[in-house]
Parts: C-alpha cells; sequence; structure tokens
C-alpha cells in the first residue's frame, strides 16, 4: 500500500506540475485552436465546450501605447523623483485594458497639477450609468475620480463637453501639460493664470483629446 | 525609497508587536511573522482612525500604534487571560534581539523589499484603482463625513487593509503602492518553506532538499498562486492569511505550542479585514480549532477573544453604513455573517462539557449541515441549485482554470484514510480545503437565489498554497514512513 501511496502522489505531483502559469497562458491563448481541433473528435465536442472557457477580461488586442514623456513642465511643478514615480503609476495604469483607466488617470493628473487650483471640477456625465462615450473617449465608474481628486470637489452636471475646431485650437496653444493616457487618449491641462483664487473646471472633449480647462466652454 | 520605507516600517513594527504577543513561537519565527502582523496592526490604527472620523495622518497613526502596544503590554501584565503570554518575556536586552537569526531575517526581508521597489512590476485590473483611490482619498484628508460616492461598498469592499496600506504608502511620500504584494507573496512562500522543513526536519537532506526545491517550483509556478504577486487586489493577501491561520492548527498540533493557536486568531482575525467572505473561513477555522483543542475551553474561548476583538468593531462599524438593499455587499449578509460567528463562538465557549466530545466533530457536522442545506434548497429553488452547481462544476472545477487541481483533490481524498493512519493531523488541510470548496459553492448558490454577482472563482484561489502544502506534507509523511518500515 505504501508503494502505492508513493506512486500515486509523484502522480499528483505530476498533475500540480500542469497548474503552471506558463502552460496556462499557452491554453488560454490557443483555447479556440485547442477546441477546434479537438472538437472533431465526436464525444469530446459537448465536453470541450464547457470545459475549455475564455475567461480573459481584458480587451483583446493590445494596442502599442503612445510613449509617455516626462517634459521639463512637469519635473518642473512636482520634481524629477515624483514625476519618474507618476510614469510608473502611468505605465501600471495605461496599458492594463481596464475601461476604468482614463477616469483615474485624469483625476491622477488633476490632483498632482492642480490641486491648488480647482474649487470644483465639473464632469458631463450622468450619476446613473456606468460607461460614458464622449466622442473618442470612452468614462467608466466616474465616482472614483471623487477619491483620486479629493478635496477638490466634483460635480456632475449636464453641459456639452465637445468642443469646436476653433476652441480646441485655442485651447490648444494654451495648454501647460499634455499626457497620454488609455487607448491613446491625449489629457491637455490648461491653468488658469493671474487670480490666485481657486476656480471652478470643466472637461471638454475634441476627438480623442481631453482638456481641463477653467473655460466653460 | 518612500515605499520601501513603508514596507520595511511594516517589518519592524510587526517586530515589536510579535515579541509582545508570541514570546514562546520560536525567535526565528517570530522575527519572520514579523510583516503579517505589522499589516495587521497598521490597518487597525487607520481603522480605528475611520472609525472615529478622523483624517489619517503619520503622526495619529504612530501615536495609536504607541496606544495599543502598551495597552496590550499593561493587560498582560496585569492579567493571566491569554495563557501563552506570560509577562516579562519581551523584556530582554537589545543584545538578545540582534543574533544571527534576526539579521538573517531581516536582511532577507530588506532585499526582497528593494529588489521588488526597484523592479516597479505591477499587475492591475479594474478593481485595483478603486484600492489606489480609497487609499488616495484617506491619505488626501477624507473622511467617512465627507461622504464619498458609493461609501457603502468602498467600506466593505475596498477596506480595510488593502485600502489602508495604500493610504500609508501616500502618507509615506510614495506614489502609488506595488511592491507591497510580491513582497507578501515572496515572504509567503519562504513561511511556506520554513514550516515544512522545521515539521519535517528529521526528513534525510537526500529527501529533504530536493522536496523544497520542489515545493518552491510548484508554488511559484502554479498559476493560482503567480497570477497574485504582482496582481493589486485583496484576493493575494487574503489567499496569504487563510493559508498561515490553517497552517498555524498544523504547527500547534505538531508542536504543541499553544501561541500558534494565539498566532493562527489573530491572522484569521486580520484576513476578515481584507476581505469580509473571510467571516465565512474563520467559521472553518474554528471548527477545526475546536475538534483539535475541545477539551481547553480556556483557549478556545482566548482564541474567539482575539478573532472577534479584531474582526467584530470593523464590520459592526461598516454595518451602520450599509444599506438593506444594495448591489454588492448588504447590511442583512453582513448580520448573518457576525451572527454566524458569533453563535459559534458562544455555543464552541458555553457548550456542556458532557458534549464537548460528541460535538467535537464539528468539520463533519459542518459539511453535513452544508449537504442537508443543499438538499432543501434543491427542494425550494431546484432551478438555482442546477445553476449553481452547473456553474461551480464546469466553469470553476472542472474549467481549465482548476481541472488539474480539482482531479488531484479528489484523488487525494480518496487516499486521505490511508495517509492519516501515518499522521492523522494532516486531516485539518483537507478539512478546511474541503469545506472551503463547499462553502464557496453555497456563495454561488445564494448569489443565484437573490440574483447577486459573486467571485466564487476567485475566492477558490484562496486555498491554493494550503493544497499545494497538503500534498507535499501528505508525501513526506509516506517517504518517511515507508523508510522506517522498511
Amino acid at each position: 500500500m505504501k508503494r502505492v501511496l508513493v506512486y500515486f502522489h509523484i502522480f499528483a505531483f505530476s498533475l500540480i506540475v500542469l497548474d503552471n502559469f506558463i502552460f496556462f497562458n499557452y491554453l488560454k491563448d490557443h483555447s479556440d485552436y485547442i477546441k477546434d481541433k479537438l472538437s472533431t473528435i465526436e464525444p469530446l465536442r459537448t465536453l470541450l465546450g464547457t470545459i475549455i472557457i475564455d475567461f480573459d477580461y481584458r480587451k483583446p488586442g493590445k494596442k502599442k501605447l503612445k510613449d509617455y514623456y516626462v517634459d521639463d513642465k512637469i519635473v518642473e511643478i512636482i520634481g524629477k523623483k515624483r514625476a519618474s514615480q507618476q510614469k510608473l503609476f502611468f505605465d501600471h495604469y495605461r496599458d492594463n485594458g481596464s475601461i476604468l483607466s482614463n477616469s483615474i488617470i485624469m483625476a491622477d493628473i488633476v490632483h498632482e497639477f492642480m490641486e491648488g487650483k480647482i474649487d470644483t471640477l465639473f464632469l458631463p456625465f450622468t450619476d446613473d450609468v456606468y460607461c460614458f462615450d464622449i466622442e473618442e473617449t470612452e468614462w467608466c465608474q466616474i465616482q472614483s475620480i471623487d477619491l483620486f481628486v479629493h478635496p477638490i470637489i466634483v460635480s456632475i452636471m449636464r453641459y456639452n463637453p465637445i468642443i469646436r475646431l476653433k476652441q480646441y485650437i485655442d485651447l490648444k496653444n494654451e495648454t501647460n501639460i499634455s499626457i497620454t493616457g488609455s487607448d491613446d487618449v491625449l489629457f491637455n491641462l490648461v491653468f488658469h493664470t493671474g487670480e490666485e483664487k481657486k476656480l471652478n473646471y470643466y472637461l471638454n472633449v475634441y476627438k480623442n483629446e481631453v482638456f481641463v480647462s477653467s473655460n466653460e466652454q | 525609497m518612500n515605499q520601501f520605507l513603508f514596507i520595511l516600517s511594516i517589518f519592524v513594527l510587526g517586530l515589536c508587536f510579535s515579541e509582545l504577543l508570541f514570546p514562546e513561537l520560536k525567535s526565528i519565527i517570530r522575527y519572520y511573522v514579523s510583516p503579517f502582523v505589522g499589516i495587521g496592526f497598521m490597518s487597525l490604527a487607520v481603522g480605528l482612525l475611520i472609525v472615529i472620523g478622523s483624517p489619517v495622518t503619520l503622526q495619529k497613526v504612530g501615536i495609536i500604534l504607541i496606544g495599543y502596544w502598551l495597552m496590550i503590554y499593561f493587560s498582560l501584565r496585569h492579567s493571566q487571560c491569554i495563557p501563552t503570554m506570560r509577562r516579562g518575556l519581551f523584556m530582554k536586552s537589545l543584545n538578545q534581539y540582534i543574533n544571527i537569526n534576526f539579521i538573517g531575517v531581516f536582511i532577507s526581508y530588506f532585499l526582497i523589499v528593494i529588489i521588488f521597489v526597484l523592479i516597479g512590476k505591477s499587475s492591475t485590473v479594474s478593481d485595483s484603482t478603486q484600492f489606489e483611490g480609497i487609499g488616495r482619498f484617506l491619505a488626501n484628508g477624507g473622511t467617512i463625513d465627507d461622504q464619498p460616492p458609493l461609501l457603502s461598498f468602498l467600506l466593505n469592499g475596498r477596506l480595510l487593509v488593502v485600502g489602508a496600506m495604500h493610504c500609508l504608502n501616500r502618507l509615506f511620500g510614495s506614489y502609488s503602492l506595488y511592491a507591497l504584494y510580491p513582497t507578501f507573496h515572496i515572504w509567503f512562500l519562504g513561511f511556506i518553506i520554513l514550516s515544512y522543513s522545521s515539521l519535517r526536519r528529521h526528513l534525510s537532506s537526500n529527501n529533504k532538499i530536493p522536496l523544497l526545491l520542489l515545493l518552491v517550483f510548484i508554488m511559484f509556478s502554479n498559476k493560482s498562486f503567480n497570477y497574485q504577486i504582482y496582481h493589486v487586489h485583496s484576493n493575494g493577501l487574503a489567499m496569504i492569511f487563510c493559508s498561515i491561520s490553517i497552517m498555524s492548527l498544523y504547527l500547534f498540533k505538531k508542536s504543541k505550542n499553544k501561541s500558534w493557536l494565539i498566532f493562527g486568531s489573530f491572522i484569521l482575525g486580520i484576513s476578515t479585514l481584507i476581505r469580509i467572505d473571510n467571516l465565512i473561513f474563520s467559521i472553518i477555522f474554528f471548527s477545526i480549532a475546536f475538534k483539535i483543542i475541545y477539551y481547553d475551553r480556556r483557549l478556545i474561548t482566548t482564541m474567539w477573544v482575539i478573532f472577534l476583538i479584531i474582526s467584530l468593531p470593523w464590520w459592526l462599524f461598516t454595518l451602520s453604513y450599509t444599506p438593506l438593499k444594495y448591489w454588492h455587499v448588504n447590511a442583512y449578509q453582513i448580520i448573518i455573517l457576525i451572527a454566524a460567528n458569533v453563535v459559534f463562538a458562544i455555543v464552541s465557549v458555553f457548550i456542556p462539557k458532557y458534549y464537548e466530545k460528541k460535538l467535537s466533530n464539528f468539520p463533519f457536522l459542518f459539511m453535513i449541515g452544508t449537504i442537508s442545506f443543499v438538499v432543501v434548497m434543491l427542494y425550494q429553488y431546484p432551478q438555482n441549485v442546477e445553476y449553481a452547481f452547473r456553474y461551480f462544476l464546469f466553469q470553476n472545477l472542472l474549467s481549465q482554470n482548476w481541472i488539474f487541481l480539482t482531479f488531484t483533490i479528489l484523488l487525494m481524498t480518496i487516499f486521505l484514510p490511508y495517509v492519516a493512519q501515518i499522521d492523522n493531523d494532516i486531516v485539518i488541510l483537507p478539512y478546511s480545503i474541503l469545506l472551503y470548496i463547499s462553502q464557496t459553492f453555497l456563495i454561488v448558490l445564494f448569489s443565484s437565489i437573490i440574483g447577486q454577482p459573486h467571485v466564487a472563482s476567485r475566492n477558490l484561489y484562496h486555498i491554493v498554497p494550503l493544497y499545494i502544502f497538503w500534498v507535499f506534507l501528505s508525501f513526506s509523511t509516506v517517504i518517511d514512513h515507508s523508510k522506517n518500515n522498511i
């Protein structure tokens, strides 16, 4: 019996070894191919339909992202060390395929660069919908923005956030900092000048470019 | 650098508390478990500030931690209620602390932290943004009074431990937390090796070293464990804390050192602050604990007291912010989980002596109860049971995620009676694994009946390290015994 137990454990080990991430990733990446091949065997067809499932929740076909760069303006405002830490944060969240990435990247840069400038950040959404599409940008679980920008007040307000070409050119010329988010969305921060007091800021969109500025368009 | 200092401070803080609380554990173990203890107390300090509605700052956290330490110190000095804690044991000279074990453990931790801080790797999903978000909210001075959106969800689903760690990381001046997760996973792997090595110290080097290497390889490469290493979420830490608590029961049985049970209860309490669904796991833990120490009522009481002091205040607090009907955890569910734990505590502490041995096999009763419940549900909600069964079987246990493990768990369970003849204590591990799988099935069933989403497939990750540990212990038990018999 002891010998049987030893052999049985060795068998168990060999099965557990198969439960490794390399083999699993191979199975996941080739699940359709494997299904196709094996489903030609009639008795396996029904079984395979349930056993090999594709549970990958990330967006298919990752695109190569535009490079994020630390320019002099960013370093000037938050320092070299913090800028490199921020870049790492973007690296972690920009290419993870999450539909929430752009909401929190926008919130992160607003907090980091504009905390002392904004009283209320107005967002053109409604709070009962999980995701919004504006032009070529997608915004999901906007409630997370509140958490990242606190103590800046976030207010949901119905207004048209889409700007025309002329407004886009004007805002682009006034832009202080531009940072690439997820899905090639470009965030532009426009700081108001002259006044010391905090102002209300608005989110506007032109195609895949987002502007956070004090001008309500 | 700031993140490095933060993760290092978890070790140092944990060391201060583990010296106080677990003096009878071997010094190397006491040093080694310090990060697990440290993360617990740091979270409890942040939790207190959240409860009293005060903004979280490092100064306040520091003062609260000193307060906790002094409170425990003086209550231990003036009370004998915790049998394994002897006063004065922790009043050693500095020279006694600075020994080879301490230096070895500290340098190992130091190097692991620095490596993962420098690697800068992280795996994030949508949920990660909320853990980071609640941490930043607290670090920016946010309190419950600010009424952040989705408050109930944040309290029950993103706090306490993981959110608190993200908060403290920001307060230490670091940008976003990533190195804590791989550090703790690798440290936990070390804990498994240390435990296995000490449990199988009499094995010959010829057997022991290859087995240890194989254990490291299998654990590290296992997809469920490997996936969690860089993952910014609560499942990885829940897996670590659940596994350690059950391993503590086995380590107690083998060493007869009651400190393991005290430590296990503490770690279990912290695990419930990582994820609320661990309040189900706590019942599994205590049902097994009762089976092995039903005769020592004082120790059972102590374990429950430690667990409830850590876990109960936070969940009673979140209950007051949780609506009766909600898309995430609702108030009814929290009440049921708290009530189940409190009732079980009362039963196991006050059960008449006459019945204690007869009823000591709680794990068996638990399993019978689960099966009976499913049978009743089958009569009441046949479609839901069928759905839960199909989902659990075909999309979890027989899916590509679990099929190898399911098959071997089945075989290991069939052969368990033979291995248990050699080492009966080993049943602690399969009991916890099988009960956990059955309770996860119940979660799926409940969710199906009330039409709520569930995370059963992610929860199943929690027991994978325990399972691998069980297979290795079982194998070494068999080969060691075979050798002795030959």
